[in-house]
């Protein structure tokens, strides 16, 4: 038995030592993950806490510590979408303002990422899951799909429709703006 | 290369230059302090991977759960109107409750208290060690591992409904009677989800049965409210 697993033991036995040995491996990916799906910090945090106290609470639930890191992954996408919905219903009234997209000169690769940014928060917070586990995290489809709860063919279409979203945005935003007006 | 593949390796690499490399320290800290106040959940059902349920079982199961949740509501607002009208002359711990009385004179509530725990700590103990023993076996994807899965369910269901009937040879006071009978209901309901899981995994139908020891955590969440509101260990 190794090292890891040996901690995962302990920790579903109770032991609170163990447990903060393995957060404190887990809470700057745990951290990431969170961040760039709700593009907020304080949200991040507080569903990375969540994740954190369920985890403690639950894992003498787990039935193989193998699986432990592939568990963890699905308690962050809950807690990610609880306060998902959380923040929706807070800033639902909030109007995202179209912006001129930036000329494509030495700023070029500022435009591009803010272009991206743009794109990605247009996204639901399942397909930007999809690409966070997929393209950020390096997960196999198979593990996307059990971090999130879906079959892996739900996966794999959503990582299709959130790319494709993606790229049309994309496309759209370099196009010159004509006649647009914000109310 | 095709258009998707490099908006892939576009977004790719954004997300890593927007990635903000570390979590500030006050998680972990706020979260050590939040877990010495969270007991770990011991009766529950195990996590697994995703599996397909048909929309039949997922209909059959929430109306199962739905009607166990409905039934204990119930049940607790009449027993709660019971146990809180003492009659003339009853001091608060001679109120009769729907429980069995051992004795002729309630409990108090310390003595509530430590009879309690002496019935479920060891209990709790003995659920621990069977859901390690469950934790080895994959029923879902190894056909071989139904038969002790379903020995090891029964076993759990066997313990959960002798601690059942400890439980309600207790006399609680009055302050705590109603959501005492209101937990052996949860307890109750909760035996029934996973004696009906024990006839599906017995009928072969592992998937279903599988789902439906999960169906019983919004009646564990209850159980646990309880036993986290008066300061009580685990029950199974």
């Amino acid at each position: 038995m190794n090292s890891r697993h040996e901690l995962i033991e302990r920790a579903r036995c109770g032991d609170r030592d163990a447990f903060t040995v393995l957060a404190a491996a887990a809470i700057d990916r745990l951290y990431s993950i969170a961040r760039l799906i709700l593009r907020d910090a304080d949200r991040a945090e507080d569903a990375v806490q969540e994740t954190l106290v369920r985890c403690w609470r639950d894992l003498p639930t787990l039935r193989d510590p193998a699986r432990f890191d592939g568990w963890l992954h699905r308690l962050l996408i809950h807690a990610v979408n609880d306060e998902f919905r959380s923040q929706r219903r807070h800033s639902a009234k909030v109007r995202v303002l179209h912006v001129e997209p930036a000329q494509a000169d030495a700023s070029g690769a500022i435009a591009l990422r803010e272009e991206l940014q743009r794109a990605f928060e247009r996204l639901t917070v399942e397909h930007r899951s999809v690409l966070v586990l997929r393209l950020y995290l390096g997960l196999s489809i198979e593990e996307t799909a059990a971090a999130i709860g879906i079959p892996a063919g739900t996966a794999k279409s959503r990582l299709y429709y959130a790319t494709e979203a993606m790229r049309l945005a994309l496309e759209a935003n370099a196009r010159p703006a004509v006649g647009e007006v914000s109310a | 290369m095709s258009a998707g593949r490099d908006v892939e390796r576009l977004i790719a690499t954004w997300l890593v230059e927007e990635s903000p490399g570390r979590a500030p320290d006050r998680i972990l800290e706020a979260t050590a302090q939040t877990i010495d106040r969270t007991k770990q959940r011991r009766f529950a059902a195990a996590w697994r991977e995703p599996m397909s349920i048909s929309m039949r079982g997922l209909a059959a199961m929430a109306a199962i759960v739905l009607l166990a949740v409905i039934g204990a509501g119930w049940i607790g607002r009449s027993t709660a109107s019971v146990g809180t009208q003492p009659s003339p002359g009853l001091t608060s711990s001679q109120v009769p409750t729907s429980s069995p009385t051992p004795t002729a004179i309630g409990m108090t509530l310390g003595q509530y208290h430590v009879a309690r725990d002496a019935i479920c700590t060891p209990a709790t103990a003995q659920v621990i060690a069977l859901n390690d023993q469950g934790a080895k076996l994959h029923p879902l994807t190894n056909p071989a591992d139904v038969p002790p899965f379903i020995t090891n369910l029964a076993a759990i269901i066997a313990l959960g409904s002798d601690t059942l009937d400890r439980l309600a040879t207790l006399d609680p006071p009055a302050v705590i009677a109603a959501e005492h009978t209101a937990d052996l209901t949860h307890h109750r309901d909760s035996l029934a989800v996973l004696n009906e899981a024990l006839t599906k995994l017995r009928d072969g139908d592992v998937a279903t049965g599988l789902a439906m020891t999960d169906a019983t955590r919004p009646l564990s969440s209850l159980e646990e409210a309880f036993e986290q509101q008066w300061g009580l260990a685990g029950c199974p």
